[in-house]
Protein backbone atom coordinates (compact mmCIF):
# COMPACT_ATOMS: atom_id res chain seq x y z
CA UNK A 1 0.00 0.00 0.00
CA UNK A 2 2.60 2.32 -0.73
CA UNK A 3 1.46 6.02 -1.66
CA UNK A 4 1.65 6.95 -5.32
CA UNK A 5 2.35 10.42 -4.36
CA UNK A 6 5.48 10.08 -2.17
CA UNK A 7 4.93 12.55 0.83
CA UNK A 8 7.23 15.45 0.04
CA UNK A 9 10.47 16.05 2.06
CA UNK A 10 9.47 19.56 3.08
CA UNK A 11 6.53 18.08 5.04
CA UNK A 12 5.62 20.40 8.13
CA UNK A 13 2.34 19.04 9.05
CA UNK A 14 1.60 22.22 11.29
CA UNK A 15 4.15 21.41 13.67
CA UNK A 16 3.79 23.47 17.01
CA UNK A 17 6.75 25.71 16.80
CA UNK A 18 8.12 25.30 13.48
CA UNK A 19 9.48 28.72 12.93
CA UNK A 20 9.48 27.01 9.04
CA UNK A 21 7.41 28.69 6.39
CA UNK A 22 4.07 27.44 6.02
CA UNK A 23 3.88 23.56 4.42
CA UNK A 24 3.77 23.97 0.84
CA UNK A 25 2.37 20.29 0.58
CA UNK A 26 0.40 18.74 3.25
CA UNK A 27 0.67 15.00 3.39
CA UNK A 28 -0.63 12.54 1.22
CA UNK A 29 -4.11 10.74 2.26
CA UNK A 30 -4.24 7.02 1.36
CA UNK A 31 -7.67 6.28 0.93
CA UNK A 32 -9.13 2.73 0.36
CA UNK A 33 -11.17 1.14 -2.36
CA UNK A 34 -14.62 0.62 -1.57
CA UNK A 35 -14.17 -3.07 -1.60
CA UNK A 36 -12.04 -2.40 1.06
CA UNK A 37 -14.28 -0.04 2.79
CA UNK A 38 -16.60 -2.71 2.64
CA UNK A 39 -14.97 -5.94 4.58
CA UNK A 40 -13.98 -3.40 6.91
CA UNK A 41 -16.75 -1.59 8.52
CA UNK A 42 -18.48 -5.22 7.94
CA UNK A 43 -15.86 -7.03 10.66
CA UNK A 44 -16.37 -4.46 12.97
CA UNK A 45 -19.56 -4.32 13.22
CA UNK A 46 -19.70 -8.41 13.31
CA UNK A 47 -16.82 -8.07 15.79
CA UNK A 48 -18.69 -5.22 17.99
CA UNK A 49 -21.93 -7.12 17.92
CA UNK A 50 -19.96 -10.57 18.92
CA UNK A 51 -18.13 -8.97 21.85
CA UNK A 52 -21.06 -7.24 23.18
CA UNK A 53 -23.53 -10.67 23.20
CA UNK A 54 -21.07 -12.68 24.81
CA UNK A 55 -21.34 -10.32 28.19
CA UNK A 56 -24.91 -9.80 27.36
CA UNK A 57 -26.26 -13.47 27.21
CA UNK A 58 -22.85 -15.27 26.24
CA UNK A 59 -20.96 -18.00 28.45
CA UNK A 60 -17.55 -18.78 29.07
CA UNK A 61 -16.29 -20.59 26.96
CA UNK A 62 -17.33 -18.33 23.72
CA UNK A 63 -13.98 -16.74 24.15
CA UNK A 64 -12.46 -14.53 22.69
CA UNK A 65 -16.68 -13.38 22.79
CA UNK A 66 -17.50 -14.37 26.10
CA UNK A 67 -18.30 -12.47 28.68
CA UNK A 68 -16.08 -9.85 30.51
CA UNK A 69 -17.05 -11.31 34.02
CA UNK A 70 -13.38 -11.29 35.71
CA UNK A 71 -14.77 -9.71 38.87
CA UNK A 72 -18.39 -9.52 37.84
CA UNK A 73 -19.82 -11.50 40.88
CA UNK A 74 -20.27 -9.85 44.13
CA UNK A 75 -20.27 -11.32 47.36
CA UNK A 76 -22.31 -9.70 50.32
CA UNK A 77 -21.06 -7.93 53.25
CA UNK A 78 -22.29 -10.26 55.21
CA UNK A 79 -21.49 -13.21 52.83
CA UNK A 80 -17.98 -15.37 52.91
CA UNK A 81 -14.95 -15.27 51.12
CA UNK A 82 -13.60 -18.77 50.12
CA UNK A 83 -9.86 -19.73 49.05
CA UNK A 84 -9.20 -23.23 48.57
CA UNK A 85 -5.66 -24.67 48.81
CA UNK A 86 -4.47 -28.20 48.84
CA UNK A 87 -2.52 -30.70 51.50
CA UNK A 88 -1.00 -33.35 51.14
CA UNK A 89 0.48 -36.53 52.78
CA UNK A 90 3.37 -37.33 51.07
CA UNK A 91 5.43 -41.11 51.43
CA UNK A 92 7.56 -40.63 54.18
CA UNK A 93 4.33 -39.54 56.16
CA UNK A 94 4.39 -35.76 56.67
CA UNK A 95 1.38 -33.46 55.73
CA UNK A 96 2.26 -30.09 54.53
CA UNK A 97 0.34 -27.51 52.07
CA UNK A 98 0.86 -27.60 48.78
CA UNK A 99 0.48 -24.93 46.70
CA UNK A 100 -1.57 -24.85 43.98
CA UNK A 101 0.49 -22.79 41.46
CA UNK A 102 1.50 -23.51 37.56
CA UNK A 103 5.42 -24.37 38.85
CA UNK A 104 4.05 -26.86 41.72
CA UNK A 105 1.08 -28.67 40.63
CA UNK A 106 0.90 -27.47 36.62
CA UNK A 107 -2.26 -25.82 37.12
CA UNK A 108 -3.44 -22.36 38.96
CA UNK A 109 -5.67 -21.93 41.77
CA UNK A 110 -8.39 -20.58 39.62
CA UNK A 111 -8.55 -23.36 37.01
CA UNK A 112 -8.85 -25.46 39.91
CA UNK A 113 -11.42 -23.68 41.26
CA UNK A 114 -13.03 -23.53 38.24
CA UNK A 115 -13.11 -27.58 38.18
CA UNK A 116 -14.02 -27.61 41.50
CA UNK A 117 -17.51 -29.26 41.12
CA UNK A 118 -15.49 -32.28 38.86
CA UNK A 119 -13.06 -32.36 41.48
CA UNK A 120 -15.37 -33.62 44.10
CA UNK A 121 -17.17 -35.27 41.74
CA UNK A 122 -14.50 -37.43 40.37
CA UNK A 123 -11.59 -37.21 43.21
CA UNK A 124 -9.48 -39.52 40.85
CA UNK A 125 -8.21 -36.25 39.11
CA UNK A 126 -6.64 -34.80 42.58
CA UNK A 127 -4.49 -37.87 41.89
CA UNK A 128 -3.32 -36.40 38.55
CA UNK A 129 -2.54 -33.25 40.73
CA UNK A 130 -0.30 -35.34 42.35
CA UNK A 131 1.18 -37.28 39.09
CA UNK A 132 2.26 -33.70 38.15
CA UNK A 133 3.86 -32.48 41.18
CA UNK A 134 6.05 -35.51 40.58
CA UNK A 135 6.92 -35.11 37.55
CA UNK A 136 7.78 -31.33 38.44
CA UNK A 137 9.46 -32.32 41.40
CA UNK A 138 11.32 -35.41 40.99
CA UNK A 139 13.54 -35.23 43.63
CA UNK A 140 10.70 -34.71 46.47
CA UNK A 141 9.18 -36.95 48.01
CA UNK A 142 5.75 -38.09 46.46
CA UNK A 143 2.46 -37.38 47.26
CA UNK A 144 0.58 -40.22 48.55
CA UNK A 145 -2.82 -38.70 49.54
CA UNK A 146 -4.46 -35.44 49.22
CA UNK A 147 -7.30 -33.18 50.21
CA UNK A 148 -8.58 -30.46 48.69
CA UNK A 149 -9.51 -27.72 51.56
CA UNK A 150 -11.38 -24.38 51.73
CA UNK A 151 -10.36 -21.93 54.09
CA UNK A 152 -13.54 -19.42 54.84
CA UNK A 153 -13.09 -16.29 55.70
CA UNK A 154 -17.09 -15.06 57.15
CA UNK A 155 -17.89 -11.66 56.48
CA UNK A 156 -20.17 -9.14 59.40
CA UNK A 157 -20.35 -6.08 57.77
CA UNK A 158 -17.75 -6.25 55.23
CA UNK A 159 -15.21 -6.79 57.90
CA UNK A 160 -13.19 -10.16 58.27
CA UNK A 161 -15.30 -12.03 61.26
CA UNK A 162 -13.08 -15.41 61.51
CA UNK A 163 -12.24 -18.02 59.28
CA UNK A 164 -12.22 -21.97 59.24
CA UNK A 165 -11.35 -24.84 56.66
CA UNK A 166 -13.59 -27.15 55.12
CA UNK A 167 -12.45 -30.44 53.23
CA UNK A 168 -13.94 -30.55 50.17
CA UNK A 169 -12.19 -33.59 48.71
CA UNK A 170 -9.91 -35.93 49.22
CA UNK A 171 -8.10 -38.91 47.43
CA UNK A 172 -8.03 -41.79 47.65
CA UNK A 173 -11.48 -41.40 48.72
CA UNK A 174 -11.82 -44.49 50.86
CA UNK A 175 -8.69 -42.92 53.03
CA UNK A 176 -10.15 -39.07 53.13
CA UNK A 177 -13.64 -40.00 54.71
CA UNK A 178 -16.91 -40.53 53.98
CA UNK A 179 -19.18 -38.79 50.93
CA UNK A 180 -21.99 -37.44 51.89
CA UNK A 181 -25.32 -37.29 49.85
CA UNK A 182 -24.70 -33.62 48.55
CA UNK A 183 -21.10 -34.74 47.35
CA UNK A 184 -18.80 -33.51 50.26
CA UNK A 185 -16.60 -34.75 52.32
CA UNK A 186 -17.69 -35.17 56.09
CA UNK A 187 -15.50 -32.83 58.36
CA UNK A 188 -14.41 -35.67 60.63
CA UNK A 189 -11.51 -35.66 62.72
CA UNK A 190 -10.36 -38.86 60.15
CA UNK A 191 -9.84 -36.58 57.34
CA UNK A 192 -6.93 -35.09 58.31
CA UNK A 193 -4.99 -33.64 61.41
CA UNK A 194 -4.24 -30.10 59.68
CA UNK A 195 -8.23 -29.72 58.15
CA UNK A 196 -9.81 -28.83 61.54
CA UNK A 197 -12.27 -26.53 61.50
CA UNK A 198 -10.76 -23.36 63.50
CA UNK A 199 -13.19 -21.16 64.24
CA UNK A 200 -11.45 -17.67 64.75
CA UNK A 201 -14.61 -15.87 65.11
CA UNK A 202 -18.03 -16.22 65.87
CA UNK B 1 -7.17 -7.07 1.93
CA UNK B 2 -7.27 -3.44 0.19
CA UNK B 3 -5.62 -3.73 -3.02
CA UNK B 4 -7.08 -1.27 -4.66
CA UNK B 5 -6.28 2.44 -2.93
CA UNK B 6 -5.78 6.09 -4.09
CA UNK B 7 -3.20 8.68 -2.63
CA UNK B 8 -4.33 12.01 -2.45
CA UNK B 9 -2.23 14.85 -1.31
CA UNK B 10 -5.41 16.22 0.33
CA UNK B 11 -5.31 16.58 4.33
CA UNK B 12 -8.92 14.89 5.85
CA UNK B 13 -11.82 17.88 5.49
CA UNK B 14 -10.51 19.73 2.10
CA UNK B 15 -12.79 21.84 1.09
CA UNK B 16 -12.44 20.82 -3.05
CA UNK B 17 -13.43 17.29 -2.02
CA UNK B 18 -17.55 17.76 -2.30
CA UNK B 19 -19.26 16.18 0.68
CA UNK B 20 -21.53 12.94 -0.04
CA UNK B 21 -23.45 11.04 2.29
CA UNK B 22 -21.60 9.07 4.71
CA UNK B 23 -18.57 11.04 4.52
CA UNK B 24 -18.78 11.58 8.42
CA UNK B 25 -19.21 8.55 9.19
CA UNK B 26 -15.96 7.50 6.50
CA UNK B 27 -14.20 10.32 8.28
CA UNK B 28 -15.01 8.97 11.61
CA UNK B 29 -14.41 5.04 10.92
CA UNK B 30 -11.61 5.17 8.60
CA UNK B 31 -10.09 8.80 9.78
CA UNK B 32 -6.62 9.17 7.94
CA UNK B 33 -4.06 8.57 10.81
CA UNK B 34 0.17 8.73 10.26
CA UNK B 35 0.96 5.55 9.08
CA UNK B 36 4.08 5.64 11.30
CA UNK B 37 1.76 5.81 14.18
CA UNK B 38 1.23 2.14 13.30
CA UNK B 39 4.74 1.07 12.05
CA UNK B 40 5.90 2.45 15.97
CA UNK B 41 2.89 0.25 17.91
CA UNK B 42 3.08 -2.53 15.55
CA UNK B 43 6.96 -2.56 17.40
CA UNK B 44 5.41 -2.25 20.53
CA UNK B 45 2.86 -4.89 20.15
CA UNK B 46 4.53 -7.21 18.23
CA UNK B 47 7.67 -7.29 21.13
CA UNK B 48 4.96 -7.58 23.88
CA UNK B 49 3.55 -11.06 22.19
CA UNK B 50 6.87 -12.49 22.49
CA UNK B 51 7.29 -11.60 26.34
CA UNK B 52 3.49 -12.33 26.80
CA UNK B 53 4.71 -15.91 26.05
CA UNK B 54 6.84 -16.18 28.82
CA UNK B 55 5.84 -13.71 31.42
CA UNK B 56 2.14 -13.63 31.05
CA UNK B 57 -0.07 -16.82 29.55
CA UNK B 58 3.40 -18.53 30.29
CA UNK B 59 1.48 -21.74 31.70
CA UNK B 60 0.98 -23.42 28.30
CA UNK B 61 3.80 -25.88 28.44
CA UNK B 62 2.73 -26.87 32.24
CA UNK B 63 -0.69 -27.73 30.44
CA UNK B 64 0.07 -29.62 27.55
CA UNK B 65 2.58 -32.10 29.80
CA UNK B 66 -0.18 -31.80 32.51
CA UNK B 67 -3.42 -34.07 32.80
CA UNK B 68 -5.16 -33.92 29.86
CA UNK B 69 -8.07 -34.62 31.80
CA UNK B 70 -8.19 -30.83 33.04
CA UNK B 71 -8.35 -30.28 29.57
CA UNK B 72 -11.84 -28.02 29.56
CA UNK B 73 -11.57 -26.47 25.89
CA UNK B 74 -13.30 -23.39 24.68
CA UNK B 75 -15.88 -23.29 22.07
CA UNK B 76 -13.48 -21.93 19.33
CA UNK B 77 -10.85 -24.95 20.02
CA UNK B 78 -13.81 -27.65 19.24
CA UNK B 79 -15.24 -25.69 16.31
CA UNK B 80 -12.06 -25.54 14.69
CA UNK B 81 -10.62 -29.09 15.95
CA UNK B 82 -7.52 -27.68 17.82
CA UNK B 83 -5.89 -30.40 19.40
CA UNK B 84 -5.40 -31.37 23.11
CA UNK B 85 -2.71 -29.82 24.15
CA UNK B 86 1.01 -31.57 24.02
CA UNK B 87 4.48 -30.89 24.33
CA UNK B 88 5.19 -30.89 20.45
CA UNK B 89 2.28 -28.99 19.35
CA UNK B 90 2.82 -25.75 21.76
CA UNK B 91 6.76 -26.05 21.17
CA UNK B 92 6.30 -25.34 17.48
CA UNK B 93 3.73 -22.90 18.28
CA UNK B 94 5.73 -20.83 20.69
CA UNK B 95 7.97 -20.61 17.52
CA UNK B 96 5.57 -20.02 15.13
CA UNK B 97 4.52 -16.83 17.35
CA UNK B 98 8.18 -15.51 17.88
CA UNK B 99 9.46 -15.71 14.51
CA UNK B 100 5.98 -14.10 12.96
CA UNK B 101 6.47 -11.14 15.62
CA UNK B 102 9.87 -10.42 14.66
CA UNK B 103 9.08 -10.26 11.14
CA UNK B 104 6.10 -8.04 11.72
CA UNK B 105 7.69 -5.96 13.74
CA UNK B 106 10.11 -5.49 11.21
CA UNK B 107 8.11 -4.45 8.80
CA UNK B 108 10.56 -5.86 6.23
CA UNK B 109 8.09 -8.04 4.12
CA UNK B 110 6.59 -7.48 0.82
CA UNK B 111 2.99 -6.57 1.38
CA UNK B 112 1.48 -9.93 0.63
CA UNK B 113 3.62 -12.21 2.55
CA UNK B 114 3.46 -9.38 5.12
CA UNK B 115 -0.25 -9.91 5.58
CA UNK B 116 -0.66 -13.21 5.69
CA UNK B 117 2.40 -13.36 8.24
CA UNK B 118 0.72 -11.05 10.36
CA UNK B 119 -2.71 -13.11 10.26
CA UNK B 120 -0.62 -16.72 10.45
CA UNK B 121 1.19 -15.02 14.25
CA UNK B 122 -2.41 -13.39 14.90
CA UNK B 123 -3.84 -17.44 14.70
CA UNK B 124 -1.53 -18.77 16.59
CA UNK B 125 -1.02 -16.50 19.16
CA UNK B 126 -5.23 -16.67 19.33
CA UNK B 127 -4.74 -20.37 19.32
CA UNK B 128 -1.77 -20.12 22.32
CA UNK B 129 -3.39 -17.41 24.63
CA UNK B 130 -7.02 -20.38 23.93
CA UNK B 131 -4.60 -23.22 25.52
CA UNK B 132 -4.12 -21.34 28.27
CA UNK B 133 -7.87 -20.31 28.78
CA UNK B 134 -9.15 -23.73 28.61
CA UNK B 135 -8.77 -24.92 32.11
CA UNK B 136 -11.73 -23.58 33.33
CA UNK B 137 -9.95 -19.93 34.27
CA UNK B 138 -10.94 -17.66 31.93
CA UNK B 139 -9.38 -14.04 31.45
CA UNK B 140 -10.33 -11.21 29.92
CA UNK B 141 -7.18 -9.49 29.89
CA UNK B 142 -6.01 -10.47 26.14
CA UNK B 143 -9.13 -9.02 24.18
CA UNK B 144 -7.51 -5.91 22.77
CA UNK B 145 -4.30 -7.09 21.92
CA UNK B 146 -5.72 -10.40 20.05
CA UNK B 147 -7.87 -7.47 18.17
CA UNK B 148 -4.60 -5.86 17.74
CA UNK B 149 -2.94 -8.91 16.31
CA UNK B 150 -5.70 -9.59 13.97
CA UNK B 151 -6.22 -5.90 12.33
CA UNK B 152 -2.88 -4.62 12.58
CA UNK B 153 -1.53 -7.23 9.18
CA UNK B 154 -4.02 -5.10 7.02
CA UNK B 155 -2.87 -1.82 7.07
CA UNK B 156 0.25 -3.29 4.91
CA UNK B 157 3.56 -1.35 4.60
CA UNK B 158 4.02 1.22 6.86
CA UNK B 159 7.57 2.27 7.52
CA UNK B 160 8.34 4.77 11.14
CA UNK B 161 9.33 7.10 8.44
CA UNK B 162 6.01 6.80 6.58
CA UNK B 163 4.57 10.56 6.87
CA UNK B 164 1.28 9.75 4.65
CA UNK B 165 -2.05 9.35 6.39
CA UNK B 166 -3.94 6.28 5.83
CA UNK B 167 -7.16 5.25 6.07
CA UNK B 168 -6.23 1.37 6.77
CA UNK B 169 -4.32 2.49 9.67
CA UNK B 170 -7.24 4.87 11.12
CA UNK B 171 -9.44 1.69 10.54
CA UNK B 172 -6.85 -0.42 12.44
CA UNK B 173 -6.41 1.55 15.03
CA UNK B 174 -9.99 2.18 16.07
CA UNK B 175 -10.32 -1.01 16.32
CA UNK B 176 -7.97 -1.66 18.73
CA UNK B 177 -9.09 1.49 20.46
CA UNK B 178 -12.84 -0.70 20.47
CA UNK B 179 -11.16 -3.94 21.92
CA UNK B 180 -10.09 -1.95 24.34
CA UNK B 181 -13.14 0.01 25.59
CA UNK B 182 -15.59 -2.94 25.15
CA UNK B 183 -12.95 -4.81 27.64
CA UNK B 184 -14.06 -1.96 30.12
CA UNK B 185 -17.36 -0.90 29.44
CA UNK B 186 -18.60 -4.62 29.35
CA UNK B 187 -17.02 -5.03 32.65
CA UNK B 188 -19.47 -2.72 34.09
CA UNK B 189 -22.29 -4.79 32.24
CA UNK B 190 -21.26 -8.10 33.20
CA UNK B 191 -21.19 -6.75 36.93
CA UNK B 192 -24.89 -5.76 36.28
CA UNK B 193 -25.39 -8.96 35.49
CA UNK B 194 -23.69 -11.38 37.18
CA UNK B 195 -23.54 -8.69 40.67
CA UNK B 196 -26.75 -7.05 40.22
CA UNK B 197 -26.99 -3.13 40.02
CA UNK B 198 -25.83 -3.48 44.00
CA UNK B 199 -22.57 -4.95 43.17
CA UNK B 200 -20.43 -1.88 44.28
CA UNK B 201 -21.90 -2.15 47.87
CA UNK B 202 -20.68 -5.89 47.96
CA UNK B 203 -17.54 -6.73 48.98
CA UNK B 204 -15.89 -8.42 45.93
CA UNK B 205 -12.60 -6.22 46.45
CA UNK B 206 -12.41 -7.93 49.77
CA UNK B 207 -12.77 -10.95 48.19
CA UNK B 208 -9.80 -10.17 45.93
CA UNK B 209 -7.85 -8.64 48.48
CA UNK B 210 -8.51 -11.32 51.00
CA UNK B 211 -7.43 -13.89 48.54
CA UNK B 212 -4.07 -12.68 47.12
CA UNK B 213 -3.77 -9.27 48.62
CA UNK B 214 -0.32 -7.69 48.83
CA UNK B 215 0.60 -5.93 52.07
CA UNK B 216 -0.52 -3.17 50.77
CA UNK B 217 -3.73 -4.59 49.24
CA UNK B 218 -4.46 -6.13 52.98
CA UNK B 219 -3.93 -2.90 54.24
CA UNK B 220 -7.36 -1.80 52.73
CA UNK B 221 -9.50 -4.20 54.11
CA UNK B 222 -10.36 -1.92 57.24
CA UNK B 223 -12.66 0.15 57.12
CA UNK B 224 -14.81 -1.53 54.62
CA UNK B 225 -15.80 1.52 53.51
CA UNK B 226 -12.90 2.32 51.62
CA UNK B 227 -12.94 -0.83 48.65
CA UNK B 228 -16.58 -0.03 48.49
CA UNK B 229 -15.82 3.54 47.31
CA UNK B 230 -13.49 2.06 44.75
CA UNK B 231 -15.75 -0.75 43.59
CA UNK B 232 -18.44 2.84 43.07
CA UNK B 233 -15.09 4.17 41.60
CA UNK B 234 -13.63 1.54 39.24
CA UNK B 235 -17.69 1.22 38.36
CA UNK B 236 -18.07 4.73 37.07
CA UNK B 237 -14.80 4.66 35.45
CA UNK B 238 -15.98 1.25 33.34
CA UNK B 239 -19.19 2.50 32.72
CA UNK B 240 -17.37 6.28 31.37
CA UNK B 241 -14.82 4.27 28.95
CA UNK B 242 -16.63 5.06 25.86
CA UNK B 243 -16.22 8.42 26.36
CA UNK B 244 -12.26 7.58 25.34
CA UNK B 245 -13.76 6.99 21.51
CA UNK B 246 -14.96 10.95 21.49
CA UNK B 247 -12.48 12.68 23.65
CA UNK B 248 -9.50 14.39 21.49
CA UNK B 249 -6.07 15.78 22.72
CA UNK B 250 -5.37 16.35 27.07
CA UNK B 251 -8.83 14.63 27.84
CA UNK B 252 -8.47 11.66 26.07
CA UNK B 253 -4.39 11.44 27.16
CA UNK B 254 -5.42 12.38 30.78
CA UNK B 255 -8.38 9.60 30.63
CA UNK B 256 -5.94 6.74 29.34
CA UNK B 257 -3.40 8.07 32.12
CA UNK B 258 -6.06 7.12 34.67
CA UNK B 259 -6.45 3.72 33.21
CA UNK B 260 -3.14 2.98 33.47
CA UNK B 261 -2.75 4.42 37.32
CA UNK B 262 -6.27 1.77 38.03
CA UNK B 263 -4.11 -0.67 36.79
CA UNK B 264 -0.73 -0.07 38.67
CA UNK B 265 -3.20 0.32 41.69
CA UNK B 266 -4.10 -3.27 41.59
CA UNK B 267 -0.80 -4.91 40.54
CA UNK B 268 0.70 -2.87 43.80
CA UNK B 269 -2.61 -4.23 45.41
CA UNK B 270 -3.59 -7.68 44.26
CA UNK B 271 -0.59 -8.14 41.75
CA UNK B 272 -3.17 -7.90 38.99
CA UNK B 273 -2.22 -6.13 35.61
CA UNK B 274 -3.86 -6.55 32.98
CA UNK B 275 -0.62 -5.34 30.55
CA UNK B 276 -2.20 -6.74 27.32
CA UNK B 277 -4.87 -4.28 27.50
CA UNK B 278 -2.44 -1.45 28.67
CA UNK B 279 -0.10 -1.87 25.88
CA UNK B 280 -2.94 -0.99 23.72
CA UNK B 281 -4.21 1.81 25.43
CA UNK B 282 -1.22 3.23 23.26
CA UNK B 283 -3.39 2.93 20.40
CA UNK B 284 -5.38 6.35 21.63
CA UNK B 285 -1.74 8.09 21.77
CA UNK B 286 0.35 10.09 18.61
CA UNK B 287 2.72 7.67 19.34
CA UNK B 288 4.37 8.74 15.96
CA UNK B 289 5.47 12.34 17.63
CA UNK B 290 8.08 10.57 19.95
CA UNK B 291 10.30 10.08 16.52
CA UNK B 292 9.71 13.79 15.31
CA UNK B 293 13.46 14.34 15.57
CA UNK B 294 14.44 11.16 13.85
CA UNK B 295 12.99 12.77 10.27
CA UNK B 296 15.87 13.13 8.07
CA UNK B 297 15.25 17.04 7.86
CA UNK B 298 15.24 17.23 11.95
CA UNK B 299 11.88 18.60 12.02
CA UNK B 300 9.41 17.57 14.28
CA UNK B 301 6.43 15.60 12.28
CA UNK B 302 3.73 17.71 13.79
CA UNK B 303 0.81 15.00 13.08
CA UNK B 304 -1.89 16.30 15.44
CA UNK B 305 -5.49 14.54 15.94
Amino acid sequence: MRPIAPPSPQFSGGGGSDPLPADPEPPAVQRLSRASLAWRAAALVIGTLLVVRGTLIGNDIDWPFGPMSQFAFRIGPNGAIHSTFLEARTVQGNVMVVPITVKSVGIARAEIEGQQPRLIRDPALLGDLATSYHRLHPDQPQLQQLWLQDRVTVLRHGRDAGQYVTTLVGWPLNEAGQVNESGQVNESGQVNEAGQVNEAGQ
Amino acid sequence: MSTDTRAENAPPGNPAVPPRPGRGLRAAVFEPTPAARVALLRIVIYGFTIGDLFWIVNDVFAHADGSAALYRPLRIRLWLHLPVPFHGYVHVLRWVIIIGCLLCASGRLPRRLGVLTGLVTAAAFTDWVSIGMSYSKIDHDHFALIVALWVLPTVGISRLRDRTRSEAAGWALLCIQIGCVAVYFLSALAKIRYGGWDWPTGSTFAWAMTRRGTGLGRMLLNPPWLLVVGQFAVMGMEFLSPALLFLRGRARYGFVVLLCCFHLGTYLTMKIHFLPLVVCLLAFLPLEQVLGERFPDGRRSGVRR
